[in-house]
């Protein structure tokens, strides 16, 4: 995650959870495509993350190579329901795009 | 019962614009922004309400627990979870809607180009939720992303439409979309707190529970609510018992879109 907005940095005890990002269409593929993030994160998080690190105006992000979550939803909840929970706190794969790519 | 059964009904939403109003009755398990974007509706708006092909924002408004209205940008939900969260069951469920044309020194919500928009963007986001609960259900969503044309169109025509044998034909292609090996059901929570419907937020997603032996009240402690804070749970305006079997309460009061929306009032009473 980008130094600034890093929800990695909060308290060290909290629940993280690793994120990979795929790259969609044409969108660049990331310096650094795995990230770990608290699981009290919400998904704008990563939408923020992401149109930054794209350096476009504006970033799609989507679970499952299907659907995009819900905004508000939390890295943790989303992790459990369509990730892999685990002893270290879990894994979640987020395919990004810079255009629209599953409605 | 099926759910279609219990879910037939409307719900009263009064729509204003520019100090004029127009009383709709919007079928429960209508996309609200879906239904207003019909052609036949969009022409009484026209008409009654001077309402612009062009638009810049839709709002809808609530009365909170003091009686104020409050902005809350709910184009993309389903009529009933709007009124489950507008009122409890004792209060009258009071929406407004209000559109800002391009004269109107409105927030900007997209580019501003009028109901056909809407209708794509509302399709779009109906089509989002069926292809979330159906991979909470099945672990892939490819079944709803393989929908033939027509059966797209026809389930979203029953969405937006809210029509009864629509909604059967819908059902049961949302019900083969959703037959899969996860025992987990998608629910979706949303949380009023203190009667202010503004402050209405989701606290569930991605909201897939066990589906053995869970009740209500054990979903809604999973997804982090506080039950001793809970005054009301309404689902297509029916309170919902906290003991209630949440697999039958799926079943029979879930949205065409395969969530059951369950809505907490909680807090001090309104």
């Amino acid at each position: 995650m980008s130094p600034e907005p890093d929800p990695s940095s909060e308290a060290s005890d909290e629940r993280k959870v690793v994120v990979l990002f795929k790259a969609t269409g044409d969108a660049p593929i990331l310096r650094r495509n795995v990230v770990k993030i608290r699981a009290s994160a919400k998904f704008e998080e990563i939408l923020a993350h992401l149109t930054k690190s794209t350096r476009c105006e504006r970033a799609f992000a989507y679970l499952g190579a299907a659907f995009a979550p819900r905004y508000d939803a939390t890295i943790g909840a989303l992790c459990d329901g369509y990730g892999e929970r685990n002893d270290e706190g879990g894994k979640l794969v987020v395919f990004y795009s810079t255009t629209p790519a599953w409605g | 019962m099926s759910h279609v059964d219990a879910c037939v009904g409307t719900v009263a939403i009064t729509l204003e614009h520019k100090e004029k109003s127009l009383l709709l009755n919007v079928p429960r398990t209508a996309s609200l922004g879906g239904f207003l974007a019909r052609t036949e509706i969009r022409e009484r708006l026209r008409l009654i309400l001077d309402v612009p092909e062009r638009f810049t924002a839709i709002e809808v408004r609530a009365r909170d627990g003091k009686g104020e209205w409050e902005r809350f940008d709910a184009r993309f939900a389903h009529a009933s979870a709007l009124a489950d969260c507008a009122s409890t069951l004792d209060g009258v469920c009071g929406i407004r809607l209000e559109v800002k044309g391009d004269d109107d020194d409105a927030m900007r919500v997209d580019s501003g180009s009028g109901w056909d928009d809407l209708e794509r963007e509302c399709r779009q986001s109906f089509f989002n939720g069926v292809k979330e609960a159906t991979y909470a259900t099945h672990a892939s969503a490819s079944k709803a992303m393989t929908m033939t044309r027509e059966s797209a169109d026809a389930m979203w025509a029953a969405a937006q439409r809210g029509d009864y044998e629509g909604l059967r034909r819908a059902e049961s292609s949302s019900a083969e979309l959703r037959e899969g090996r996860r025992e987990v059901l998608p629910v979706r929570v949303y949380e009023v707190r203190d009667g202010s419907f503004a402050r209405a937020v989701v606290v569930s997603a991605p909201a897939s529970v066990e589906r053995r032996d869970i009740t209500v009240g054990d979903a809604l402690r999973q997804f982090g609510v506080d039950l001793r804070d809970v005054r009301t749970v309404i689902s297509q305006g029916i309170e919902i018992d906290l003991d209630f079997d949440l697999a039958k309460t799926h079943e029979a009061l879930r949205h065409v879109d395969g969530f059951l929306y369950l809505v907490t009032h909680c807090g001090t009473s309104s």
